[in-house]
This record gives C-alpha cells, sequence and structure tokens, in this order.
C-alpha cells in the first residue's frame, strides 16, 4: 500500500476526485489514536530510560526465557534479557534507520528531479532514464545491491534504502517541478527577472516540497519495513543492541516454545508502520484536497 | 554464489559449517546404538525421507569442505577403509592394506568384483584417477587436498594392487582414507568433466549403496537402492544392496518448518533438531532423539596471538578464564550440548581428559589478569582501558547463511561476560569474501570455529605454524610455536596410539595453557527419528548411514 502511494506520483498530481469522501470515511479517533502512538514511540525513541530502568543487553541466565510476567512485562529471551525493556531500546535504531533513510532518499530524490526538470532536454533524458532503471528494480533487491557494495552496518543499511526509494522521489519532484514551472507565478517572476537560482529557490522548491514531504511520511513507514527486513538478514544492527528486525530473526526458531521474543519486536514493527501510515495518509489527503 | 570466490582456497567460513553438525547418531536418548535391535527382522522396500538443514554448496566430495557434501553423499560413494563409530577400521574397497615403516607409502589390496554404477570396473587405475584428480590444482579442491597433502602420486602395482606415496609421514591418512571426501567417484565421470560434480547432483557416479535419481536444486535429492551392491564394508550388519529402495533427502533450512515436518510425520528423520524443540520431539510417542557428541574440533574461539593486546598472555588467559562457558552452553543449549574443555571432542581419538575442569569460570583471577597487564583504566562505558586506549576487540559474525546452532546468541553471551571484566567484543559483519580476505590477513582479534573429523590430527591443521590459511590450514590463532610445530607432526608420523596420545595430549594442554584458543562447547547432533524407522546406523564422524536403514511403512 505504501509502496504503491511512493510509487504513484499521480495521486498528487491528480488529486483523486473521490479525496471528500474518503476523507469522511478516515476514522478520526484512529487517526487520533495513530497521533499518540507516534508521540510515545518519538518518546520512548528519544529516551528510552524514561519507561524502564532495567538495561537492555544485562544478562541474567537464571532467568532465561520466562513468560511475560509482572516482573518482565514481555518476557525474557534466552540470554535472561528484558524483552520489555529491549523492545524500548530498540525503537530508536529501528525507527532512526526509518528516518534516515526516508530524509536521505528525500534529498536525493529531490535533487535529481530538480536538476531534471530544469537541466534541460539532455540532462533530463539522462537522468530519468537513469531512474527509469532503478526503478525497474524492486527496492528491496536495490537495497540488497546497495548493501553487498556499501557493507553492513546500521549506515549503510539506511543509505541503502534510501538509495532504494530516491529514483520514486526523483520521479514525482520533477514532476511536480514540472507543473510549478509553468505554472502562472513562476512565468510571471520570470517576466520580472528573477535570477534562475533564486527563482528556483523561492519558487519552483517550496511549491514541489509540499507534497512530497506528506509522501516522505508515508514512505517512512515502508523504510522502517525494509530496513528491519534487512536487519532480519543480519545486515543490519550489530549484536548485542536490540534492533526489532534483529530481535525478531533471533526470535524466529522461539515461536513455537517462547513466542514472546519474536512477537514483540514484531509488534513494534507492526504498530510503528500502522501509526505513520495512518497518520501520513490523513495528512496526504488533507493536502490533497486543499492542493488546488 | 559466493562460493565460485571461495572455491580457490580453504576458508574459515566453511570451517564452521565443515564442522559440527555432523549427524549423530549412535548414542540414543531411549539407549542407543541402532534403534533396531528390538524392532525385528529388517525387511527390504520401503523409502525412507531425511531432512537436512542445509544443501551442498558444492556436490563434489573431493572439492567441498562442507559435511553436509560427505554426509549426503556417503550413499552414493564409498571409500577403501570403513571406520565404525567406535573408531575402529575394517576392510571396504580395500580388502587389506600395508603401511610402510616410515608411513610413506599405503598399499591396498582392492576388493575384487566391485563395479561402478555406469558398469565400469572399480580397479586400482580408478583409485589413481581420483586421487591425482584430487591433488590436481585445477580441481580447487577445499579440503581432500589437505587430507592428502604431501601426496606425490599413486602406482598401479597390479589392476587389484595400489600404493599411494607421501613425502612426508602420513599416518593419519588411514582414517582420511575412510572419509567420503577420499571416496571414488567412476574414473568416465571424473573425465566427462570434474566440473560437473559440484553443481549437478545427479552427475554423481559411485560405487555405493544407492545411486542418484533425481535433484531438484534447492529442494530434494532422490536416491534409488543400487540392486548390484555387493561390497558392503565389515562390520555394516548384512550384505547385499540396502534395504530401502529409495531415500529422499529434502533441504529443510528453517528450523522450525524441519521440525513441524517431522512431528507432523512429512519426513521420517531429521537432522539438526534445534535444542529448543527437543523436548517436544522426545514428548513425541512417535519419535525418538538421537543425540551423539561429534569428534573433532570442540567449537572454539581462536586468539590471534600476533595482534595487541592478544599478544599478551595474560590478556588471552583473562578471556579464557573470564566466560562462564559452561552456564552460557547450558542456558542457550537447554542442557542439550556440553562445554569443551579442550580444542578437542571428548570421543576423538586422543582426547586429554585431564583437561577436564582444570580451567573453571574464575572472573576475579581474569581481574587480576588484566590488572597486572596493565589495563587499569575504564572509560564512560565501563571498558578497561591503557595509556588511553580501550580493550576492544574485534570478532566478526560469521555471515548469517553459515551461522548455525544459535551461535550469534552464545556470542551475546560471550559478549556480556566479558563486559563484566571490562572488555569489549565488537561483532561487525561482512559479505563472506571480505571475511575470508580480512581473516587470511590476520585482521581480526577473534574467530571462531569448530570442525569435524574424528582424528586428532586436526591439532595439526589448527596449531601448526605450516598450517596458514594460505596453505589450506586453519591456523586461526595464528600461533607460531615450537613444541606445538614439534607434537603435531610427531602426531602425524606414527600410528602407534601411545605415542600419540601422549602428543596430541601435550598439544591440548599447551593450547589451553597459551590460551591460544578457548574451547566453548562440543559439537554434539541431535537427530530427530520416526520409530517406524529403524537400524539407522552412524559412521565414525557420526553421519548417518543408510545402508542398513529399514522401515515398517511401505
Amino acid at each position: 500500500m505504501t509502496a504503491m502511494a511512493v510509487a504513484d506520483p499521480a495521486l498528487l498530481t491528480h488529486p483523486p476526485v473521490t479525496g471528500d469522501r474518503t476523507r469522511r470515511r478516515l476514522s478520526r479517533p484512529g487517526v487520533a489514536l495513530a497521533g499518540v502512538v507516534l508521540v510515545l514511540l518519538t518518546l520512548v525513541a528519544v529516551d528510552p530510560g524514561l519507561f524502564t530502568s532495567t538495561a537492555p543487553n544485562e544478562t541474567d541466565l537464571a532467568r532465561a526465557l520466562s513468560g511475560p510476567s509482572g516482573a518482565h512485562w514481555f518476557g525474557t529471551d534466552q540470554l535472561g534479557r528484558d524483552m520489555f525493556a529491549r523492545v524500548l531500546y530498540g525503537a530508536r535504531p529501528s525507527l532512526l534507520v526509518g528516518l534516515g533513510s526516508t530524509v536521505f532518499a528525500l534529498l536525493g530524490g529531490t535533487a535529481v528531479g530538480l536538476a531534471a526538470a530544469l537541466g534541460g532536454r539532455v540532462g533530463d533524458e539522462a537522468l530519468m532514464r537513469l531512474v527509469d532503471v532503478l526503478l525497474s528494480l524492486p527496492p528491496l533487491l536495490l537495497a540488497l545491491l546497495a548493501v553487498t557494495v556499501l557493507g553492513t552496518g546500521t549506515v549503510n543499511v539506511m543509505l541503502a534504502v534510501a538509495i532504494a526509494f530516491a529514483p520514486g522521489y526523483a520521479r514525482i519532484v520533477r514532476a511536480e517541478a514540472l507543473v510549478v514551472r509553468r505554472s502562472g507565478y513562476v512565468e510571471a517572476a520570470v517576466g520580472l527577472g528573477l535570477r534562475r537560482p533564486v527563482l528556483v529557490a523561492r519558487h519552483v522548491l517550496p511549491n514541489t516540497l509540499g507534497p512530497l514531504l506528506v509522501l516522505g511520511t508515508v514512505g517512512f513507514g515502508t523504510s522502517v519495513i525494509y530496513a528491519s527486513g534487512l536487519s532480519f538478514l543480519g545486515l543490519g544492527a550489530r549484536p548485542p543492541s536490540p534492533e526489532w528486525g534483529a530481535m525478531l530473526s533471533e526470535g524466529r526458531d522461539f515461536l513455537s516454545s517462547a513466542w514472546w521474543i519474536g512477537v514483540f519486536p514484531g509488534l513494534g514493527i507492526t504498530v510503528a508502520v500502522i501509526a505513520v501510515n495512518v497518520v501520513g495518509r490523513y495528512a496526504q489527503q488533507r493536502f490533497a484536497g486543499r492542493a488546488r | 554464489m559466493h562460493v565460485s570466490r571461495s572455491r580457490s582456497r580453504p576458508f574459515y567460513a566453511l570451517v564452521a559449517t565443515a564442522a559440527t553438525a555432523a549427524i549423530a547418531l549412535s548414542a540414543c536418548g531411549s539407549g542407543g546404538g541402532t534403534s533396531g535391535a528390538a524392532a525385528g527382522r529388517p525387511t527390504a522396500g520401503g523409502s525412507v525421507t531425511y531432512a537436512v538443514d542445509t544443501e551442498p554448496v558444492c556436490y563434489d566430495v573431493h572439492v567441498s569442505s562442507q559435511d553436509i557434501t560427505a554426509e549426503i553423499q556417503r550413499n552414493v560413494v564409498d571409500s577403501l577403509v570403513f571406520e565404525d563409530a567406535n573408531k575402529k577400521f575394517h576392510p571396504w574397497l580395500a580388502s587389506s592394506w600395508e603401511i610402510s615403516k616410515d608411513n610413506k607409502s599405503f598399499t591396498f589390496h582392492l576388493r575384487k568384483g566391485v563395479k561402478f554404477t555406469d558398469g565400469t570396473v572399480f580397479d586400482a587405475s580408478a583409485v589413481k584417477a581420483n586421487f591425482d584428480y584430487i591433488a590436481a590444482p585445477a580441481t580447487k579442491s577445499q579440503y581432500a587436498s589437505t587430507l592428502i597433502k604431501s601426496y606425490t602420486g599413486t602406482d598401479i602395482i597390479d589392476p587389484d594392487t595400489v600404493r599411494i606415496n607421501f613425502s612426508t609421514p602420513s599416518a593419519p591418512f588411514l582414517q582420511a582414507a575412510s572419509t567420503t571426501y577420499l571416496g571414488f567417484y567412476s574414473p568416465k565421470t571424473l573425465a566427462a568433466g570434474g566440473g560437473k560434480l559440484c553443481a549437478e547432483s545427479a552427475a554423481q557416479v559411485g560405487t555405493g549403496p544407492f545411486t542418484v535419481a533425481g535433484y531438484t536444486k534447492g529442494q530434494s535429492v532422490q536416491f534409488a537402492r543400487n540392486p548390484a551392491y555387493n561390497w558392503a564394508p565389515q562390520g555394516a550388519g548384512h550384505t547385499g544392496p540396502a534395504y530401502l529402495s529409495k531415500l529422499t533427502i529434502r533441504i529443510l533450512p528453517e528450523d522450525s518448518t524441519r521440525v513441524g515436518a517431522l512431528t507432523s510425520g512429512q519426513v521420517d528423520i531429521a537432522r539438526a533438531v534445534p535444542p529448543s524443540d527437543v523436548k517436544a520431539v522426545q514428548a513425541d510417542p512417535a519419535l525418538s532423539l538421537v543425540r551423539k557428541q561429534a569428534a573433532g574440533g570442540s567449537y572454539q574461539i581462536f586468539l590471534n596471538v600476533t595482534r595487541a593486546p592478544l599478544t599478551d598472555q595474560r590478556v588471552r588467559e583473562a578471556i579464557e578464564r573470564g566466560i562462564n562457558i559452561g552456564a552460557d552452553v547450558q542456558a542457550v543449549y537447554f542442557g542439550q550440548y556440553t562445554r569443551a574443555w579442550s580444542p578437542l571432542s571428548p570421543t576423538t581419538p586422543s582426547y586429554d581428559s585431564s583437561l577436564n575442569n582444570s580451567w573453571p569460570f574464575d572472573p576475579t583471577l581474569a581481574n587480576k589478569l588484566l590488572d597486572e597487564a596493565g589495563w587499569t583504566g575504564r572509560n564512560a562505558k565501563g571498558v578497561r582501558t591503557k595509556d588511553g586506549k580501550a580493550l576492544t576487540l574485534v570478532w566478526p559474525l560469521m555471515p548469517a547463511e553459515y551461522e548455525k546452532d544459535q551461535r550469534t546468541i552464545l556470542g551475546q553471551a560471550i559478549q556480556a561476560d566479558l563486559k563484566k571484566i571490562g572488555i569489549d567484543l565488537e561483532r561487525p559483519t561482512f559479505d563472506i569474501g571480505t571475511y575470508i580476505t580480512k581473516g587470511y590477513a590476520g585482521q581480526f582479534d577473534i574467530l571462531d570455529a569448530s570442525w569435524a573429523r574424528p582424528e586428532a590430527d586436526i591439532l595439526r591443521l589448527f596449531f601448526n605454524s605450516t598450517s596458514t590459511a594460505a596453505t589450506g590450514g586453519q591456523n586461526a590463532s595464528f600461533i607460531s610455536d615450537k613444541q606445538l610445530d614439534q607434537w603435531t607432526n610427531q602426531g602425524a608420523a606414527t600410528l602407534d596410539p601411545a605415542v600419540r596420545d601422549a602428543a596430541y595430549g601435550k598439544v591440548q594442554e599447551r593450547v589451553i595453557s597459551l590460551a591460544a584458543a578457548v574451547p566453548i562447547y562440543v559439537p554434539t547432533t541431535l537427530v530427530g527419528v520416526s520409530k517406524q524407522v529403524h537400524g539407522f546406523t552412524a559412521d565414525a564422524s557420526s553421519w548417518p548411514l543408510f545402508y542398513g536403514t529399514w522401515t515398517d511403512k511401505k
């Protein structure tokens, strides 16, 4: 769903006529709840110590694999580490990678898209054909390729996911920029003799960015999933630092005997992504309804 | 895909793969040996499905160093000598043999009437063709060639007699000759292009009790009984063809899937039952669990003695004594695996049992050693420092596809233990190529591995100074020690058990006293077997032999 939103610029350039109806159908309490969850997640990511006093890497073999209880809300893992603390501490790397890769993807996509839209026919052709090539590859494959070249680790996973999503953004930015460039106010500005860099910075860029930021919100959820996926494959966070994807991978062999090791990190990913998506789509619809 | 890169050299990654997993069969949860004794008389016919956890990267026994290759191909290729589960040698394709006094040449009198399944006669020239193929640089053998390292050639004395020659004393060769890695392919197959053997299971033609009947990459290998088979090793329990008319090996890498397939009856036997599922398998009335410690090298961590601060023996000893090995192994493996005390596993010949309990967990001593070594400062993270440098060691993670036995989690337990005495372990991940290149160059502080071979000569592979990575060795501690060299060479030069026990005992003790490697656990194989299956036995490497297996299910 989110991948489609990223890949489908039509959603923004041609706002859906059903926008009002969709907006009405969207449950407001759901959006509010998602907002609250997002605020909580942000707090957890900023300072997990606010919510638990247990260290995430503290092992205690005597209490290994105990189920959820009053003392350990999410149970303990194979080494007796408190899963609640690990899930909380895992929020930061997991969300940070999603955020970082979205930001990098937006920056890269904007640069390429603007350059294509404003760089003349040759530049446009060259850049957009390159983008076409990249878009023809499934994003996860592209990310895996990037990890292979860049090497593993949290930062590289961030970059890899960014590389996977940047082409989608580039295409949207280009389309938006082309529309904006031909709009009346830009032509007026040209008529007033504004220099090109000023024109781009003052008029084209700000008017292109709006829809992009909304898309970025939705894309953030997808980035979290992809980054967790790469971590699940052992390409991301280094043990013993907690990260949701890596924890999910560690827990998958225990689903029948100790479900809590895999389920809670998985819930973390699910809740975060759903919350971000609900808020993102809400913003998207608000924006689409108002844009033109 | 990584394989092509690695094929030219044996490599650390496969050390682990080649190593422990072994399958294991005799000493069984329900009491021993083959499960057949009480189950009535063997009957021919029927089929058995065996689930394994990995697919061989390469199916050519002469090239691959993986134990899964040897294990699967044992059904297809036979060897000169058979080593039983009690490490006794029996005639097989060779009916008798003589060894020269200097242990440099081995004369084998071949069994008559043996034929490959393509009709070719097994004779002296077939033996020569196979050994020459292994030794040829073009074969790029990762492991078999190291078993015949100083091979100089095979003399055909007459069609039924061969002499295999070495330039250095090679007493362990007799054991090597019993392994699948030195088994025999039809010379026709070798001539038709040995390259195919690696990629295509179906290309395998040997003299074994089964022939390859079908192969689906990544999924399964099917075997059919070889009806002409009449040369089972002595001690195999019966003669003539195998009982099973069909054998299917299914590749099910995901633990939960494999165990699920076993408990639901989709497969009859499953290899590598995860310790966490042992209880469930034991509780199932339709299944029994076979557990056996694999012979060979323990799972151990090798401390690179050429890299500061591990050049300081006190730091190495602190690591050796600062890991709560017993408790970690107990917790991570649910009490199914035991902790190791020696670089050799207890079921390996020449195991030195005097090492048992000789270097227990002692964090006080570990802290004292680190203080003495000058690592007295502490940084903000609680890591010890000396002259402003933190005591941080790099121990790369095995790429996920080679990881096994929950070793990453065990590693986290070790990380937590060492953190308590102020040592910080970093575990970066690399692709297998980088891992090998850097590992070879000695750029890591710690590497981990285990190795399956029921022969103490593996100590030479790991601790002799000439066993560098470049020569196919596995000296991951990068240790160069005169006494270790002398004793490992001494062991390789004789077949006298007393001399070998003494020499290898000294090697094991010295490795521990130098803290060149820290043994962690004894590789143990857990196999779940349906009670409808009988006569499921193992060879000395604790790999399954399906020759004597039969089933009630027809």
